[in-house]
C-alpha cells in the first residue's frame, strides 16, 4: 500500500484522513518542540496515539521520563481523548485553541491514498512516521513487514474491550466474567492459545482476522488455523460447556477471491463480526457486556 | 495550584466530570466565587485532576473590583453575581447538600486573614480599593445564604439544581450575625 503525507489541510471525508500532531515544548522560551502524539480523523471516526501509552490506554511512566511533569501530560492526553469522543465540540477549533502552553496541537496535514485501511492502522502509521524514532522504516514495518497483519487489529480490539471495561486485569478485578487475553485452551489433539476468551455459560473464543492485508497468503493460513483450532477445542471430550467461536474481521468492501475463501472456510464454524460495521461492532460489544455481568 | 508548582498550563476542565466525581469541592467553588464576585469560571479557568481527585482554580482576574473598579461592589450588592453561561461549575451543580459546610468555612475565616490577604495585594490595588474589598468580603459572607436562597432555583444560574434535595433556607434577619 502506498501512502503520502501532505501538508495541505482539507475537509475530512472518507477518502482523506486528517492528521494533527501533538507537540511538547519543554522550554517556552526556546520553543523547541518534540512530537509526542498523533490524532487522525477519517469522516466521523477518530483515533489517537500518544507516547507512553499502551494499547490498553494505560501509561508507562518509564517512557515519560523525558517530561519534567508527566502528570500534566497524562492530564492533557485524557483531555484530548475525551475531546475526540465528544462529537458536539468543534474539534478543529478546540485542538488549535491551546498554542502557548507546554503542549500544543498543530495541523499535520492530510494522509492521501489510505485505501480501505482502518482508522487504527492509519493512526499506527502516522505515529510511526511522525512521533516514534523508527520513522518510515517503522511505519512500513508496522503495516506490511510486521510480525503479522492482524496485530494492529488485535490491539484495536483490546483497546475497545479495555475502554468498555470488559477486559480482565489489574483495572478490572471484580468483573464476573471478564475477557482474558492470550489464554491457552486444551483441544482434542493439542493446546491452542487464543487472542481473547470469555467464560460465562459458554466458553467464547475470539480471534482477529485482517482480510484487508496485502499478505493474502497469511490471511488464508490464519483462517485455516482458526477453523482447525476452533474444531479441535469443540471436539475435546474434557469440555463441559459449549464452545462458541467468534472471528472479528476487517473485511474489504470489494471482496476478492481470498476474502471469499477465508469466509467460506470459517462458515458454520465461527460467527464472523465485521469490525468496520459500527452497528455490528456495537451489538457484539453489548453481548460481551451481558455475558460479563 | 498546580500551574504555579509546575509552570505548565493545564488542560481545560470538564465540569460534568468534576461534579459527577465529587460535588463537594464544586459546591465550594461556586460559593467561593459568589463570595468574591467572580463570574468567570469557564472551562479554561479550572481543572479537575482525575488522578489526585482535586479541583484546581485558575485566574481570578474578574473577581472583586475586576475591570470596573469599586463601583462593581454596588452592582453586586444584592446579586449572586454568577451566571450559568459563564460559570461552568454552577451550570452543572446538582444540589445544595454541601452548602452549610462551605458557608461555615467562609464564616470561620478570621477577619485578620482577609485583611492580610487584601493588604498583600497592595502592588495591584490602592489603599481605598483594599478597604473597599475588605468591607465587601466581610459584609458579603454574612449575606451568602440569602443570596443563594434566592438564586438556588434560578435556571439562568443553576439550571441543573432545580429540584434540590436540600433546600437553602433564608436567614432570619433578627438572628445575630456571627463571625470570628
Amino acid at each position: 500500500m502506498i501512502r503520502s503525507l501532505t501538508t495541505t489541510s482539507s475537509e475530512p471525508s472518507n477518502d482523506t484522513v486528517r492528521c494533527w500532531i501533538v507537540q511538547h515544548i519543554a522550554d517556552s522560551f526556546r520553543k523547541e518542540s518534540r512530537n509526542v502524539g498523533v490524532i487522525v480523523q477519517r469522516g466521523k471516526a477518530f483515533d489517537a496515539r500518544f507516547v507512553g501509552e499502551s494499547s490498553e490506554l494505560e501509561f508507562d511512566d518509564r517512557k515519560l521520563r523525558f517530561l519534567r511533569h508527566p502528570k500534566v501530560y497524562r492530564n492533557w492526553v485524557r483531555y484530548w481523548r475525551r475531546l475526540i469522543q465528544d462529537h458536539e465540540r468543534e474539534i478543529d477549533t478546540e485542538l488549535s485553541a491551546d498554542q502557548d502552553g507546554n503542549f500544543r496541537v498543530i495541523d499535520g496535514g492530510a494522509i492521501n491514498r489510505a485505501g480501505a485501511d482502518s482508522i487504527e492502522s492509519i493512526c499506527e502509521y502516522a505515529f510511526a512516521m511522525l512521533v516514534s524514532h523508527g520513522g518510515l522504516g517503522e511505519a512500513l514495518h508496522a503495516l506490511e513487514l510486521g510480525e503479522e497483519p492482524h496485530v494492529v487489529l488485535r490491539e484495536s480490539i483490546a483497546r475497545e474491550f479495555r475502554s468498555t471495561g470488559l477486559m480482565g486485569g489489574s483495572q478490572n478485578l471484580f468483573g464476573r466474567n471478564p475477557i482474558v487475553a492470550n489464554q491457552s485452551i486444551i483441544g482434542n489433539r493439542t493446546v491452542h492459545e487464543f487472542s481473547f476468551t470469555q467464560r460465562h455459560t459458554s466458553l467464547d473464543l475470539i480471534e482477529p482476522l485482517n482480510l484487508r492485508t496485502t499478505q493474502k497468503r497469511h490471511a488464508k493460513d490464519r483462517a485455516g488455523w482458526m477453523a482447525y483450532a476452533f474444531n479441535d477445542v469443540q471436539q475435546s471430550s474434557k469440555r463441559e460447556c459449549e464452545i462458541i467461536p467468534f472471528v472479528i474481521a476487517e473485511i474489504p468492501e470489494q471482496r476478492d477471491e481470498v476474502t471469499e475463501y477465508c469466509l467460506n472456510t470459517l462458515m458454520g464454524i465461527a460467527t464472523v463480526i465485521n469490525w468496520d460495521d459500527l452497528s455490528e461492532r456495537g451489538r457484539f460489544l453489548k453481548e460481551r457486556q451481558s455475558a460479563a455481568a | 495550584m498546580i500551574i504555579a508548582q509546575t509552570g505548565h498550563r493545564l488542560p481545560p476542565g470538564d465540569a460534568k466530570i468534576a461534579v459527577a466525581a465529587d460535588e463537594f469541592p464544586c459546591t465550594g467553588t461556586v460559593i467561593f466565587d459568589a463570595w468574591i464576585g467572580n463570574f468567570d469560571r469557564h472551562r479554561r479557568n479550572f481543572h479537575y485532576d482525575e488522578e489526585d481527585k482535586r479541583l484546581y482554580l485558575i485566574d481570578h482576574g474578574n473577581s472583586l473590583i475586576g475591570q470596573n473598579g469599586i463601583s462593581r461592589f454596588t452592582d453586586l450588592a444584592n446579586k449572586i453575581g454568577i451566571y450559568a453561561s459563564t460559570h461552568d461549575i454552577a451550570r452543572e451543580l446538582k444540589g445544595w447538600q454541601h452548602f452549610d459546610e462551605w458557608e461555615g468555612r467562609i464564616l470561620a475565616l478570621p477577619e485578620y486573614l482577609i485583611r492580610h490577604a487584601m493588604e498583600a495585594a497592595s502592588d495591584e490595588i490602592d489603599r481605598d480599593e483594599q478597604t473597599a474589598c475588605i468591607d465587601f468580603l466581610l459584609d458579603r459572607r454574612l449575606r451568602l445564604r440569602n443570596l443563594f436562597a434566592e438564586a438556588q432555583c434560578d435556571p439562568d444560574v443553576f439550571p441543573n439544581a432545580g429540584s434540590p434535595l436540600f433546600k437553602i433556607e433564608k436567614k432570619d434577619d433578627s438572628e445575630p450575625d456571627y463571625y470570628i
